[in-house]
Parts: structure tokens; sequence; C-alpha cells
């Protein structure tokens, strides 16, 4: 046989045999080989440059071997300046889906940014930015690392600062007309000059303060379409411009002839900029506390770290760390680079990371875990993981994927949002004419006035808020309390669940077997001797029933003897000689091979049997043929199980136990913790074909498992739930983890996905009710008949209102209180 | 080594040693041999204007 030899294509990834490839460059004496002409060009027109992390296609490996790992694909964040509205949303989305080497673009409004999913070496940041700024928007950076900042905060200045200067200028305006509003003939007269001072102090507002919404929407008319930029922009200048016309035309000593009387409407467009920024100034601030959680996690890691080399500390960024450097850690310091401490004693902080409020105590052995805090004493650890594979970095990472994943109900949102606009510029045109054909005089003022009340109460912003704010907050949340939400559909997901599955070992139990009862078949043998033999038989043995055992003599202070001739039957039991002896440790069957006298075997089999169905595992200890004594391990029970389970079911969830099991013992432990349902000798390969065999009951099931023997049950799960022990955080087939090594992080997550998705509800209502009951008011429906109109600027204040309403909402999701 | 073994750059038509060319392309099958990066380039861009 031949061996092929492939080579990887340098732009898409893909194998590629050198052989019969119809596209290759060779530059600088290398080749490089491509799957198709597109991958050339891209190779070639992109970076030039085959990135350094990867192989260069000169590094063949034999295609037996298939020895390339997974391209994986990075995500990049990139901060987007100008987006306010969910109508941009759809088109940054599409516009980066079409760059070259983008799998997947998601953009978070409330955060101001895009995650994009890319093939490093094929996408290009600098293709990425000028796509973006080529709709209309501006790109902050493109950054490969998570950014620090959130860009939210300055944007949240900025509006801050125009909020100030537009509010003084148009109380200015409102002095000024408050004397003609209120019918008054006192005060200051209204004169062409007031309409020149109104027109001084209107322009900066107009021009200056409510540049970003002329800026936005300028943008929007270039590429030919709308949104509530176009709405602001649209409704205030046809105010201005009008007011303008009226004060050109009035205001001169030869002015045209009845104009003297006509109104300026300086006070509507600078109310409306002045409100619509006091809105912006409210969301942005809001929005940056959304995500707050994200920022309590990036702040857990110091920057520098003391390291211990050839007995001097010497202090170095974090970045330099490597696995295996020696870390000092001082009372006080956090930890900053995951690792496991082989000097010294202290307690460490955990809260941070996993929710769990009392701290843990640490020596030689134990893990730490980067981003928790050292208490008491000076710890030396060695470090196990550094980077960008540590569990806050991972953590990090997956906060912010979760945070800007999209939950299937915002989808609706955004496309609703985006077919809006034009919708409501239809619906202004119509108001339009409708008060210019039948109003009552002066016809095409009220006209005029009544579309710009249409325009600005119709900006679909709240609607573009309601769901990411929630998934931010939610997601948040549910980090400060150490449950892990991978992403915003898991919220849906897990609101709806009836059924959780709990594996039985390892989850509704502790997982760490221990030595029950020991019972004497032979009045001549104690019971410490019964326990003895069998832990000296068993020392040899890894199996976890072994490993019990004898711990169990040890504790008791008993010395096992030394074993020759030890053989392990797997699944049965474990044979040897012990003191010339021949001891057998193991099930009945064994029992029954070995026992010469048939009815002692019979007996003992049916002691064990009874000692069975307490829940526990009994194992027989037979020496010389004759059966000496009984030992029963058992797993223990969290002591949170039955009180999770008891919580789950008040909910409406139902709650199944799988287990290996014989279903005596099953059905002990599920009496004692109260479970509905369980389901014995379940193999572990046969743990996902239950949850299958559940879900075709139409039910939406959860999964609750360690994520290292039950990963095909966790991903077939509807929502997979894994119990973490704090440093697996990426369990690939888990929705959810829970850092913290504790049930009652099931309930807390379901109770979290359904207050998100309640209050995702709520926002969803709020805003769309809103837009639903005010446009038509605006529009003038109720005038004919109660007389009643909406003013503009009142429309600006509700329309602000609502998108503060719904963050103020979804941040209400954090102050709910834990159970 | 003779003129006989130098083939022409498509782009510019300056005559190229095959064996020295710092840029070659294979493309449907055929190779070609490029005095220089930028003259690749041109071709790609040829080829995909297509």
């Amino acid at each position: 046989m031949t061996l092929r030899t492939l080579v990887r294509d340098p732009a898409c990834g893909m194998e590629v045999d050198p052989a019969t490839a119809q596209y290759a460059l060779t530059r600088d004496g290398q080749t490089y080989y491509f799957c198709s002409p597109t991958c050339l060009t891209r190779f070639v027109t992109g970076d030039a440059t085959v990135p350094a992390d990867r192989p260069t296609p000169a590094e063949a490996s034999p295609a037996a071997e298939s020895a390339f790992p997974a391209l994986s694909p990075e995500v990049w964040t990139v901060p987007i300046r100008g987006m306010h509205c969910a109508s941009c949303v759809e088109r940054i989305e599409r516009t980066l889906r079409r760059q070259p080497g983008v799998l997947e673009a998601t953009v978070d409004l409330a955060r101001g940014t895009a995650y994009v999913r890319v093939i490093p070496g094929v996408a290009q940041r600098k293709g990425l930015a000028q796509a973006i700024a080529a709709v209309g928007y501006r790109v902050v950076a493109v950054e490969t690392r998570p950014v620090r900042e959130t860009w939210v905060h300055r944007e949240y200045r900025d509006y801050r600062w125009r909020f100030w200067v537009s509010a003084v200028l148009t109380a200015g305006i409102l002095l000024l007309e408050l004397p003609s509003m209120l019918g008054l003939s006192m005060g200051l007269p209204h004169g062409p000059w007031t309409n020149w001072l109104l027109l001084v102090l209107a322009a900066p507002v107009q021009f200056w303060a409510g540049m970003p919404f002329l800026r936005g929407a300028w943008a929007t008319v270039r590429r030919g379409s709308a949104d509530m930029n176009t709405l602001v922009a649209l409704s205030t200048l046809t105010a201005f411009l009008y007011s303008l016309a009226v004060t050109l035309l009035a205001g001169t000593r030869h002015s045209t002839p009845g104009t003297q009387d006509l109104h300026t409407y300086f006070d509507t467009s600078a109310t409306i900029i002045t409100l619509v920024l006091l809105g912006r100034v409210l969301e942005t601030r809001a929005r940056a506390q959304t995500g707050e959680a994200l920022q309590r996690l990036m702040t857990l890691q110091p920057t520098t770290a003391r390291v211990l080399r050839d007995g001097i500390e010497t202090e170095v960024p974090v970045e330099d760390l490597r696995v295996g450097d020696l870390v000092v850690l001082r009372p006080g310091d956090r930890v900053p680079v995951d690792g496991e401490v082989v000097e010294g004693f202290s307690t460490v902080d955990e809260s941070s990371v996993t929710g769990e409020s009392v701290p843990a105590d640490k020596g030689p052995g134990d893990r730490v875990v980067s981003g928790t805090l050292n208490q008491m004493g000076r710890l030396v650890f060695r470090t196990t993981q550094v980077g960008e594979a540590t569990v806050l970095q991972q953590m990090i990472r997956l906060v912010e994927r979760a945070q800007a994943s999209k939950a299937p109900i915002q989808r609706l949102a955004d496309w609703i949002s985006a077919r809006f606009v034009p919708a409501v510029l239809g619906v202004a045109v119509a108001t339009f004419l409708a008060w210019a054909l039948w109003g009552p005089e002066p016809r095409w003022v009220n006209a005029m006035i009544s579309a710009i009340a249409v325009l600005i109460i119709a900006c679909p912003c709240a609607l573009g808020l309601a769901t990411p704010t929630a998934v931010v907050v939610g997601v948040g949340r549910g980090a400060i309390q150490g449950i892990l939400v991978k992403n915003a559909e898991t919220f849906e997901k897990a609101h709806r669940l009836r059924v959780i599955v709990f594996d039985k070992t390892g989850t509704l139990t502790t997982g760490e077997l221990r030595v029950q009862t020991v019972e004497s078949l032979d009045p001549r043998v104690s019971e410490a001797d019964v326990l003895r033999l069998a832990a000296s038989v068993e020392q040899a043995s890894e199996h976890p029933i072994a490993q019990a055992i004898v711990e169990a003599a040890r504790e008791r202070g008993l010395e096992p003897a030394a074993v020759e001739d030890f053989r392990a039957e797997p699944g049965v039991g474990v044979r040897g000689i012990v003191e010339g002896r021949r001891v057998v440790v193991g099930t009945a069957s064994v029992l029954e091979r070995e026992v010469v006298s048939t009815d002692i075997a019979e007996s003992a089999r049916v002691r064990m049997e009874a000692l069975g169905q307490r829940g526990e595992t009994p194992v027989g200890v037979v020496v010389d043929g004759r059966p000496i004594g009984i030992v029963t391990v058992a797993d223990r029970v969290r002591p949170e199980a039955s009180a999770v389970l008891r919580d789950l079911q008040s909910m409406g969830i139902r709650t199944v136990m799988l287990t290996g099991d014989i279903s005596a013992t099953a059905a002990a432990i599920a009496r004692e913790l109260g479970i509905d349902e369980y389901r014995a000798r379940v193999l572990p390969h046969e743990k996902a074909a239950h949850i299958q065999d559940l879900q075709a009951t139409g039910a939406v099931v959860g999964m609750v498992g360690d994520g290292i023997n039950d990963a095909p049950a966790l991903a077939q799960a509807d929502v997979g739930i894994a119990i973490g022990r704090g440093t697996d955080i990426a369990i690939e087939s888990a929705e959810i983890v829970l850092l913290r090594n504790d049930l009652r992080g099931v309930v807390d997550a379901v109770r979290l996905a359904r207050a998100t998705v309640r209050t995702i509800r709520q926002n969803l209502f709020l805003s769309f009710i809103y837009n639903v009951l005010a446009i038509p008011i605006a529009a003038g429906v109720l005038y004919p008949s109660l007389g009643l109109r909406l003013h503009p600027s009142l429309a600006a204040a509700a329309m602000a209102m609502s998108s503060v309403s719904v963050v103020t909402n979804s941040l209400r999701l954090h102050r709910r209180p834990r159970h | 080594m003779d003129e006989a073994t130098k083939v022409r750059d498509p782009v510019c038509g300056m005559e190229v040693d095959p064996v020295t060319a710092p840029v070659s392309l294979q493309w449907e099958g055929q190779t070609y041999y490029f005095c220089c990066e930028h003259c690749m380039r041109r071709f790609l861009q040829d080829r995909q204007g297509k």
C-alpha cells in the first residue's frame, strides 16, 4: 500500500492531495496546495502569510494518520459604533456573514458589539472593518481577544454631554415660548426677533447635539433603508426647516404677507432631540450595567504574579507564566492561574468563581482556581493551566459568548423591527395626507405636527433591547451564582423543562463509596478479620469498591496483610493468597461458585440479597471455600439531594433517576430520595437511549450528570446540566455547567431560566403594546371623537421612557432574591 | 541553461526560468511562472474577474 500524503489547504483547512491538486502556489520555495481557485485567491489576496500557530503546508502528514488538528475557529470581538436599533442588527450580521472566513456573526445590541466566529488566516480584520463601514457604521477595532472595557461606557459619556448642552438650550427655547404657549400677552412679545433668537438656540441642538441621529440617518439613506435615526432626523429636520423658512420669510423687513402670524416649531425639534438624548443616556447607562457581571469576572485575574525561581520571588506579568512555574500567594492575593498547591496551608474564598460562600481549606495537593481569593496563609502552587486555558478565562469567554448569543425569540423581534421602520414611514405619510385633506386649519401645519409625532413614537428601539438585555443580565446573574449558561437558547429550553433525569452515581450521590456494614457469617471469625482479609486482597485492586474496603480497614486501624497470586475478574470479584489462605472477595455469583457446601452458599446468598434491598452493594468474603462474612458498601446520598428533588417537583418537574444498580437497590434509593421514577440496570452507554425514550413522550427533558461518562446523555437531553468539579468548564455536551459541586444549582438554574424568559416576554409585551397603542393616537385616530392628539414632545418623552423601562425591567432580574 | 527552457510570465511577458522563478502557480492543472508576486496577483485578479 502506498501512503498517500495529504497537505492542508491553508485557506480553508481542508486536506488536499498534492498529487492531484489542481491549484497550488509556490513562493519562496514553499508550495501551498488548495482545494479550489477560491481558496487560492483568498489566500493570496488576504493575509499572505501562513498563521504561525498552524503547521505550514510543507509539513505534510501521512493520510493514514490524518493528523491535522481540527482547525479551531476563533471568536473575534468587534465593537461597533452607531448601532442603536434592532434594524441595524440584521444588516450588520448579514454583511459580516458574507465576508470570507466568517462562519457565524451575532450582534449584541446591548453591548454595542459584534461577535464573529472566523477561520483564522482567512478572515481579515481589515476586511471586516471595511465591510461594516461600507454599510454605514463605525468600527472601533477588531479584537481577536475579548475587549476589557465596554464601548458602551464611552458612548454613555458622549450622550450625557450632548444631552446637558441640549437640555440647557432647550430650556432657553421653552422660556421664550412659554408666554405664547400659555396664550398670555405679557412677558416677552413674540416678534420676528424672537424667532431669530429661537433659531440661534435651536440650531446647535439640531446640528450638534442631534448629530448622532443625523449621521446615522444619512448612513441609512445612503444604503436605501431606514432605522430609528431616520425617524428622529426626519421628524426634527422637518420641524426645524419649516420653522427656519417661517423665520426667514417673516423675519425680514419686507416679509411675505401672511407669514407674520405663522408659528415656529423650534421648541418641538429641540425638545424631541433633548428627550431622545435623555433616552439614550439612560439606556446606555443601563446597558453598561447589564455587562457588569462580565466585567466583574474580568477584574478577578491579577495582572502580575509572584514566581518562585531558584528560591527568589520575582514579580512577572501573568502572561509570562508557564505551566510548571511555582507561584507564591500571600494572604489577600487573588490566584492568577490554575494550579496545585505544593506548600503551605490556607483557606481560599472561591465564591467569585463557584458561588460557594464557605471558604475552602487548601494544603499541598489541593487545586487552586484562577480568580479565587487566598485568605489567611501563604501558599506556593505549581501552575497547571495558564493563559486562555485557565478556568477564569474559559468562564469569561463562555459568559461573553452566551451573553451575545441569540434567543430564538429575538430573531422574531429583529425581523419585525427591520420591517417596522419602513412601515412607520408609510403610516406617517398617510397621517400627513389625512390631516392635510380633512384636518382643522392650519391644515398643513397640523399635518406636519401629527406626522412628526408618528415618526417619533414609532421608534422600535425598545423592541430591539427587549431580549438581549434580559439575556445579558440573566447570563451574568448565573455566572455570579456559579451557574454557567452556554447560550440564550438554553434559557428558553430550560424554562420548558418537564422532566429532569439524574445520573445516580456522582450526581444524586457524592460518588464516593464507603463501607456501610461488616458482618461475620462464621462465629470463629471476627468482623475485624473479615474486613482485614477483604482489604488484604482488595489493596491490589483499583476498583472503587476495593478502595472503599481498604479505606475502611485503615480507618479501623487494621493492617492489611500481603497478597500473593492476585487476580481480578472485572465485574465479579478478586482473589489471592493471604497468609497461606485462598481468599475470594466478590458478588453473590462468586460465592456460589467458590463455596463447597451449597447449603451455606445459599444462606449467604439470601443474606446478601437482603442487604442489597437496603440500597447497599454487598460483597461476600470467602476463605478456603467457606463464606466468612459480608461487607456492604454504598455511595452516600448528597445531603441536599432530597430537598432539591422536592423543589423541582413543586415546580412541576418530574424527576427520574438512572442507575446501573439492580432494581432493589435502585428502589431503595429512590424511596429514600423521594424521586418520582427510576430506571435500574442502565449501562453507561444506554443512558442516552433512555433520554430519547422520555423525549419521545413529547416532554422537554433535562439531564444532570458529571459530564464525564454521561456526555452522550447530556448531549441527547434538551438541556444538559453538568455538575462541574469547578475545573472542567468547557464540558461540550452540557448547556449548563454548575461550578459548585452542589445539586441546588439545578433548582437555581431552572429558576433563573424561568425568570429570564418571563422578563423577555414582559419586555416584548411592553415594547409591542406601546407601539401598537401609541401609533394610532399619534396619528390622530382619537382626534375626531375626543379631540386628543399626541404632541411630538410628549411622543419623544414616551419613547425614551419605553427603552428605559425595558432595560430597567431586565436589570430587575439581577436584584431578584435567590429563592 | 539555454534560452529554450525559459517560459513567459503570462502577465508582464517577461521571460522567467521555471527553476528560479520566485512565484509559480498551478491553475486548472496548468503551471504558470511569474517574475514577481505582483504579476501573480494580477493574474489571479484577471481570473477572478472572468
